[in-house]
């Protein structure tokens, strides 16, 4: 062992650039799986720690009595049993924590109770029995998930392998010939492999506890990264943030991706000593391969830079494999940083325009929806908490529906929302009795009034407020359907009333009314006993729906542009809007007195105040008849969620570019630094500086620019294949992605192949810059 | 059976119309102790053959016999240790291991075998090489003929039973080279080593017991020089 450990230990000297490069691939390697493992580990924590905290057991026998519970906690297998009071004063519920596998978990219960006798329910909290692994099935599901992770980061590690391999292997033809005179004079091939192995080891024993380090402290970066998106309040509330949610580091996961890191390093090792070892030793010191090839007289780069494209090309054939390799590590990056950013991009689109979407008129949405009650007194009681499921008993309210302007009125005034918009809106129909069309009667406010129309309102809001006219509006097609003659419009307009009725009105109006029915017709029978001041006995109200032909007067039309909504729909409905005061004032009265309120959509006044805006809501209910949309927050939270699987996704790739730097830029510079000597030779029979400069950069850009031609071409097949995918899944309307245009990944392709082409250009011109400070004699007879 | 035995060696390079017959169905013997120059104008195989001798190259067909034993069908290990204990290469172009200084290139066959160099016996080659003082100098700062001499020092220094030396004294001046071929000469003598060299040198050539000429591939005379 002594002599292969004292030359791998003088190689790694002699090539300490090449060693520092490896230790970087392997260190960045190691990191990378380091960081998935943590981020494994680190999720499953949280999801076990919120399984324990909001379930404390791994089973919960709901009663025993005070002994039986001191006896359970003595059993094997018991981590802890807590018993807590049941409301019956007499029993316990005993919440047991298993601290090893019990195996069956039925049989292990079945046991307990036949020794104890005890007679009780129990309830077992799964998700907690599989993430500690406490029952057989448990263990099986755990290792189940464990092994798909696993699978997973070999996934990964095959594909990191792959591009860092080139780094490890002794690309150097120098190197090689070393293991040739070491073979011809007498190394057996197990002493060749030995030298590499130990190399490997050398370099692992570096790189393996920098990568872990590294890894960790990215763990950290990446999490408080993701952290600082906020997308872990979308799950928690600030407490239990604290208690749950930190990073797991765990000590099982660092080893495996030590273990994995070594294994890998110490298999390049042994397959770079293997190769090696296969040719006869003449043959890898003389640098000879053993076919004679015929070299071709003309290429491409030969055309476009003569003399020396054609040196350049000839030096890509002398090493095809090592050509090949770097152009498809390159590739691969491009590939995989065009096509992850676009799919990210055009994924972002499709849920900004899905979730952050918009109204039927084109308009963003709002920050909140607040349903305000029409009457600020109406409903104000325990009882009637929710009133739209007709269960409840309605009081009938004794000021006009029109009072929900006071609502508005303090929502407006409070100072935590802007633009307010709001509308009471009514149906209609034209009474053409074959082809009735359906109007919808909107009521605006001024501020929904203007941007409605953005700017075009055929008239201003004052002008139809103070006339009392409508507008219609609607495409063109359906309007010119619509019975407008000399300027008014007639439409039946359904109506809601209420009345008092007595107790004798109310049974013969219901009499032959099932109880569904009756409560649909807004009949609603009585629970409380009522008595008008006559002291006759009276039902609440009898809610009546009717119709009302009504005629309007038309101020002016507005014509809405004949183009599809953002999901390729025609909108066919016919508007009449209205001014609000109007409806206050006086048309309230053609509709009838029942109404439980009006939406008024809003946005937050500041950011800032949001919480402060919700505690306001939520501590309205004299204004607020139902749920309010906060669209602000849900809105927020897919921002956030976006903006974590794009911290992610931004990460991977610059992981994706960091690598595919590392390594080209190792595969270009022990590129040029092999071939020292001949490019000194080329010096001494003429070639200048500038030429060798303009021989590198051709060499450069014949790397870049097969693999952005590669990358391209991927790419589009990339896209050609989902875009057959989605036809296949035949996912149409609303669901399917803005379609990827091919030109999107290809320029993004081109724009790394630049950059990637700057990168080239700086790892060989570096070294080459580098040698030109020693004489050429020098560097003739020096090797590495 | 001769300790050293060729039979109907051939060495063809490529494939078709591009074929080189390097060597080209060669048969001789040696018997041990004899000292053998191969001459023979550029490109003639005089290197294929001895590197197939070495057992660093494999023939195309044929066979090669060294003490009894048949030197290409033996295991990749076994082939190692034949080419540790047996042979001692001499290259035209020296292959010295740059990492590792003078002394150590001189004692590394003996290291891989697992031996530890006598310090006395490196010193007196060493001394022998006129290498003392350039011991602990790696080869790229040793001059051309200093580095054929460490090679030599390899090759000679574990004594095995083959020295096969392609040009040894190509790079040295007559004075220097006289001194090779008498070290040469004095191993051969006091371990009983069959050498074969290969010279453009007459002078050289002359000084050996037998030269063998070859012309694209063939023996075309195999003469002894009665010295
Ligand atoms: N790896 C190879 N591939 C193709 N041809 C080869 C190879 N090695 C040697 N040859 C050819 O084999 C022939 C013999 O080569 P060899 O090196 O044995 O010649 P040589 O007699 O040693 O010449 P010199 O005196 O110049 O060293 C030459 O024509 C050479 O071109
Ligand atoms: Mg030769």
């Amino acid at each position: 062992m002594k002599f292969e450990s004292l030359l791998a230990r003088r190689y790694l000297i002699a090539q300490r650039r090449h060693a520092v490069l490896t230790v970087c691939a392997i260190s960045i390697a190691v990191a990378v799986i380091v960081l998935i493992c943590t981020c494994f580990s680190t999720i499953t924590g949280i999801i076990r720690d919120a399984a324990l905290d909001q379930q404390p057991y791994h089973v919960l026998v709901y009663s025993v009595t005070e002994a039986q519970g001191k006896q359970i906690s003595q059993l094997n297998h018991i981590g802890s049993c807590t018993l807590t009071e049941n409301p019956d004063g007499k029993t316990y519920s005993a919440a047991i924590l298993f601290d090893s596998n019990i195996g069956n978990l039925n049989e292990y219960m079945q046991n307990m109770e036949r020794a104890w006798k005890i007679r009780s329910e129990y309830e077992v909290n799964d998700e907690l029995v599989m993430f500690d692994a406490i029952t057989f099935d448990g263990g099986y599901k755990r290792a189940v998930m464990f092994t798909l992770f696993f699978i997973f980061v070999i996934f990964f590690v095959l594909a990191l392998r792959m591009m860092i391999d080139t780094a490890f292997e002794v690309s150097s033809k120098e190197r090689e010939r070393q293991f040739g005179v070491l073979q011809s004079i007498g190394a057996t091939p197990k002493q060749i492999v030995r030298i590499m192995t130990h190399e490997g080891l050398l370099l692992s024993a570096a790189g393996i506890p920098i990568g872990t380090v590294l890894g960790i402290g990215l763990s950290v970066l990446v999490y408080h990264g993701v952290l600082a998106t906020g997308v872990a309040e979308t799950f928690f509330d600030h407490e239990k943030m604290q208690q749950l949610v930190h990073l797991h580091v765990s000590p099982m996961m660092l080893l495996a991706a030590a273990v994995i890191g070594f294994f890998w390093v110490f298999f390049s090792a042994y397959g770079t000593g293997m190769r090696v070892i296969k040719k006869p030793p003449i043959q890898v010191i003389t640098g000879r391969s053993k076919s004679v090839k015929r070299v071709k007289k003309h290429s491409l780069l030969s055309l476009l830079f003569g003399w020396t494209g054609k040196l350049a090309s000839r030096n890509a054939r002398r090493e095809p494999k090592r050509f090949a390799m770097t152009v498809f590590a390159l590739t691969v990056s491009l590939t995989l940083f065009a096509s992850v950013s676009t799919v990210f991009g055009s994924l972002q689109d499709f849920v900004q325009v899905t979730f952050v979407g918009r109204d039927s008129f084109g308009k963003p949405e709002w920050d909140f929806s607040v349903p305000v009650r029409m009457n600020p007194n109406a409903f104000h009681s325990d009882k009637h908490e929710d009133p739209l499921s007709h269960s409840a008993t309605f009081q009938r309210s004794p000021e006009s529906p029109t009072a929900y302007a006071e609502g508005v009125a303090e929502l407006e005034q409070c100072g935590y929302f802007k633009d307010l918009d709001y509308s009471i809106s009514l149906m209609g129909k034209t009474d053409d009795t074959n082809n009735a069309k359906y109007v919808y009667i909107y009521y605006v406010n001024e501020g929904s009034y203007n941007t409605m129309f953005e700017g075009k309102m055929p008239v201003p809001f004052g002008e139809l407020a103070n006339s009392g006219k409508a507008v219609l509006v609607g495409r063109k097609q359906p309007l010119s359907e619509i019975p407008v003659e000399s300027d008014t419009l007639t439409l039946t307009v359904r109506t809601q009333q209420t009345a008092d009725l007595t107790q004798a009105e109310y049974q013969a109006l219901t009499k032959d009314l099932t109880e569904q029915e009756r409560k649909n017709s807004g009949k609603y029978p009585q629970e409380e006993k009522q008595y008008d001041e006559n002291g006759e006995e009276i039902a609440p109200f009898y809610w009546q729906v009717g119709q009302k032909e009504i005629c309007y007067d038309i101020a002016g039309e507005y014509v809405m542009p004949d183009e599809p909504d953002q999901f390729g729909h025609y909108l066919n409905s016919i508007y009449l809007i209205l001014a609000e005061p109007c409806y206050r004032d006086t048309d309230w009265k053609q509709y009838g007195d029942v109404s439980f309120g009006i939406e008024v959509n809003c946005n937050l006044a500041d950011g800032a105040e949001y919480m402060k805006a919700v505690q306001y809501l939520q501590t309205s209910p004299h204004l607020i008849y139902d749920e309010v949309m906060d669209i602000y927050r849900y809105r927020q939270r897919t921002r956030t969620a976006l903006a974590a699987v794009s911290v992610g996704l931004n990460f991977l790739t610059a992981l994706i570019a960091m690598i595919a730097a590392v390594n080209m830029i190792n595969i270009v510079s022990t590129g040029i630094l092999n071939r020292k000597r001949e490019f000194a030779a080329l010096q001494c029979s003429g070639m200048t500086r500038g030429q060798m400069y303009r021989l590198t950069v051709v060499e450069c850009l014949q790397f870049t620019l097969w693999a952005a031609i590669a990358a391209s071409l991927l790419c589009c097949l990339l896209i050609y294949a989902t875009k057959q995918f989605m036809i296949g899944m035949t996912l149409t309307g609303a669901d399917t992605p803005p379609p990827v245009a091919y030109s999107v990944p290809v320029l993004k392709v081109w724009l790394a192949s630049a950059a990637a082409f700057l990168v080239t250009l700086l790892a060989s011109l570096l070294p080459l810059r580098r040698m030109q400070e020693e004489p050429l004699a020098e560097q003739i007879r020096a090797t590495e | 059976m001769e300790f050293l035995q060729i039979e109907h060696l051939s060495k063809i390079y490529g494939k078709g119309d591009t074929a080189v017959h390097a060597l080209n169905d060669i048969s001789f013997t040696v018997p041990r102790g004899q000292m053998c120059a191969v001459i023979g104008p550029s490109g003639s195989g005089k290197s294929t053959l001895l590197h197939i001798l070495g057992g660093v190259d494999k023939p195309t067909s044929g066979k090669v016999w060294l003490d009894g034993q048949d030197v290409y069908a033996q295991s990749a290990k076994r082939l190692a240790i034949f080419r540790r204990r047996q042979v001692g290469l001499i290259y035209q172009f020296y292959n010295l291991i740059p990492v590792l200084n003078a002394e150590e290139n001189i004692t590394l066959p003996l290291i891989m075998d697992g031996r530890k160099p006598d310090r006395d016996e490196l010193l007196k080659m060493l001394d022998l090489l006129g290498l003392i003082e350039r011991r602990r100098h790696l080869p790229s700062q040793l001059s051309g003929g200093q580095q054929q001499r460490v090679s030599i020092g390899r090759a000679l220094f574990s004594s095995p039973a083959v020295i096969l030396a392609d040009e040894p004294t190509g790079n040295l001046d007559s004075q220097n080279s006289a001194e090779i071929i008498a070290l040469l000469r004095k191993s051969n003598r006091e371990f009983e080593q069959t050498m074969l060299i290969i010279t453009h040198d007459e002078n050289i050539a002359l000084q050996c017991d037998r030269i063998l000429a070859l012309a694209d591939g063939k023996i075309v005379s195999d003469s002894m020089t009665g010295v």
